[in-house]
């Protein structure tokens, strides 16, 4: 199959890198790089719809932007996405992404931020390339359980059980991030 | 423009004194100041070249002074290398930049004595492990207070002095905080909606990644009149804490590095790494990210005074006595992501200089009107966590700091392989189990964090921390052993 999208080692992190015919391809594929980081985005449905609305002066700029705004998203709303589309019209991209809660699934990492650091938007040979490193946090199924927490005051015997969760989930979560 | 991996960097760099090498101004087109370099003829030799190009790269900022300089401990960053310093001078068009302080803002240690001795302590080592791990919220989304957005724009104005207000941690903690718990100056209008939503439900919470929290004894007392300044001895047992502003810092520092791509173009400053993204300091947008910046520094000290309060009673449920009658006073609290405007005196000038400190510790000498006055004898406290299982220091500030280095240290011990490298090569269960076999309790929310913190990945910190002795840029006070840690 061809490969529209993968995550790549980098000394101190990961990177993330989608290809496509257009820009925009490039974009949603990039997107779909960094949530495969957070989760295994084939077991993502596609039940709510986020939109994205960024404006920058360049399409470096607009990649961090679109990155980082999905990232925002997903904190706040405790989600994931699997599905992105983009346009872009100059330097203003309006995006939307389809994905679901966290909630019931299986969570790899977590990102900090999208960087400036090994950042490309190009076209080479009429394929673009979209692509940024990913300051990543340490992987966890801690914050899932965290989500009970907003109901649940008992938090401390929540992190106890979190304890339990199995190493073989965790690397697996790993390996099949960086594998 | 994709920054460019030098590997002739090393190829630059010069020895100038004991513990000192530099790239001179020259060797790269637009230095203004020499890059310096902390190390020794081990540390540097195992330099990574992209470490060096970052510093090269602070060194051409404008309105930077002296050196942009590199801790022993620096290794790749985002912008700055992590263990990088730099100075600017406001009224020579000095600049704020975000690589400079990170993404997680006001990142630091703090330390708490206890009256206990590892005598009293280890028969209940494991009970007081599980009590502080279920009494203090860690790993990733952990939660903590729940604030409401009008709670939390307080907490960003007022720092540990609101928490303390709301009955978590003693008044006189405050005493013993860098800058009393509270920058001047926060504005909470300045930081983004999507900051203040990330960050309602996480002050009180230790976070993950490298953050931990440390139950260790005074292994070794290398300066007794400092040590006891400190309120430290030998055999005592003493409680660490490493975190930051959670995700407030984060969602600051990535709000701000794209606000300020293109006001940097507007003032027609070039930075060799987009990172590295910088404005005037003395400009609105410069005003506008150190008046957030410092309102994530708040939210951080608010953050690790709620833990210490969750601590305390951690060990008072222990030893079924009261946290006061344990004397669990605060020795100090410093951060080591950090921008401040401090007086530093250059050329033969005191000048109020914006300084950057991205994994750095300030640590001023004697005499400076920042420090406690209990410890403005000897210098600063300078508190230097180690990675998981290895030893922690307590050094002090010197003069020689303040001439040198604006008054600088290490911050820990950096890292030796990356990230995804170190997980590969260590098994966190078997982390865990070494950890065990030399007396070092080990509780973690996922193995894996283990496996990332694997002490083997960082440079071993007892070479850092002698560097920075022989240097004298901060002296040796105390060593810390570990014998029980929470890891985020």
């Amino acid at each position: 199959m061809k490969m529209t999208f993968e995550v790549y080692p980098h000394t101190a992190d990961v990177g993330v890198r989608g290809y496509g015919a257009t820009l925009e391809e490039a974009f949603q594929e990039v997107a779909k790089a960094m949530f495969s980081i957070m989760v295994d985005i084939s077991s993502v449905k596609p039940l709510v719809r986020r939109d994205v609305l960024v404006d920058a002066d360049d399409l470096d700029l607009l990649l961090i932007k679109w990155l980082n705004s999905l990232l925002a998203i997903s904190a706040i709303r405790f989600e994931v996405y699997s599905v992105f589309s983009v346009k872009i019209e100059g330097t203003r991209l309006e995006g939307q992404a389809l994905g679901q809660s966290m909630e019931g699934l299986e969570l790899k990492d977590e990102i900090k931020a999208a960087t400036f650091a090994d950042l490309i938007v190009k076209e080479e040979g009429g394929k673009w390339v979209a692509q940024c490193i990913v300051d990543v946090r340490l992987p966890t199924r801690r914050w899932i359980r965290n989500l009970n927490s907003f109901r649940d005051e008992r938090m401390s015997e929540l992190q106890c059980q979190v304890e339990l969760v199995p190493l073989f989930l965790v690397l697996r979560g790993y390996l099949s991030a960086y594998g | 423009m994709r920054p460019r991996v030098n590997h002739r960097m090393s190829d630059k760099l010069r020895k100038v004194e004991n513990s000192v090498w530099e790239v001179p101004v020259g060797a790269v087109e637009g230095m203004r100041v020499p890059a310096r370099f902390y190390s020794s003829e081990k540390l540097i030799a195992e330099l990574d070249p992209r470490a060096i190009e970052q510093t090269v790269n602070v060194a051409t900022l404008p309105g930077i002074k002296k050196y942009s300089i590199a801790m022993p401990d620096a290794h790749w960053g985002y912008g700055f290398p992590i263990g990088g310093v730099g100075a600017f001078d406001p009224e020579e068009g000095g600049v704020i930049t975000v690589g400079g302080i990170g993404y997680d803002v006001n990142c630091g240690v703090r330390l708490i004595s206890t009256s206990l001795t590892e005598a009293d302590l280890k028969p209940k080592l494991k009970q007081v492990v599980d009590n502080l791990f279920e009494g203090v919220p860690a790993g990733l989304g952990s939660r903590g207070l729940r604030l409401t957005r009008a709670q939390l724009e307080e907490v960003m104005v007022e720092g540990a002095r609101w928490v303390i207000r709301q009955g978590y941690g003693w008044e006189k903690d405050l005493d013993h905080i860098e800058e009393a718990g509270r920058m001047e100056g926060a504005d909470p209008s300045n930081v983004s909606d999507t900051a203040k939503q990330r960050g309602a439900n996480e002050v009180g919470s230790l976070g993950s990644g490298n953050h931990y929290l440390e139950v260790q004894v005074v292994d070794e007392v290398y300066d007794e009149v400092a040590a006891k300044a400190f309120g430290l001895g030998r055999g005592q047992v003493v409680i660490m804490i490493h975190t930051g502003s959670r995700a407030v810092g984060h969602q600051v520092g990535m709000d701000y590095i794209e606000e300020m791509q293109p006001a940097m173009k507007r003032y027609g400053i070039v930075v060799r790494d987009k990172e590295l993204v910088s404005v005037p300091f003395n400009s609105p947008e410069g005003k506008r990210y150190f008046s957030a910046m410092k309102a994530a520094m708040n939210v951080a000290w608010a953050n690790r005074e709620v833990i210490t309060h969750f601590a305390r009673h951690a060990f008072a449920r222990t030893f079924e006595v009261s946290p006061e009658s344990l004397k669990m006073d605060l020795v100090y609290d410093v951060g080591h992501n950090t921008g401040k405007l401090e007086d530093h005196e250059v050329d033969g000038r005191l000048r109020q200089l914006i300084v950057h400190r991205k994994g750095s510790t300030r640590a001023f000498g004697p005499g400076r009107p920042e420090i406690p006055p209990e410890y403005r004898g000897v210098g600063q406290p300078v508190l230097i966590g180690g990675s998981m299982g290895t030893f922690s220091y307590v050094l002090k500030g010197t003069e020689k700091g303040m001439r040198d280095t604006f008054g600088s240290a290490v911050h820990g011990a950096g890292r030796r392989m990356s990230r995804t490298q170190a997980t590969k090569e260590y098994r966190g269960e078997a982390v865990a189990k070494r950890l065990l076999e030399r007396g070092i309790m080990v509780r973690g929310h996922t193995w894996s964090g283990l496996a990332e913190e694997a002490p083997d990945a960082y440079k071993d910190v007892s070479d850092v921390v002698q560097v920075v002795h022989d240097a004298g840029i901060a002296a040796l006070v105390v060593r810390l052993r570990p014998l029980g840690t929470i890891k985020g």
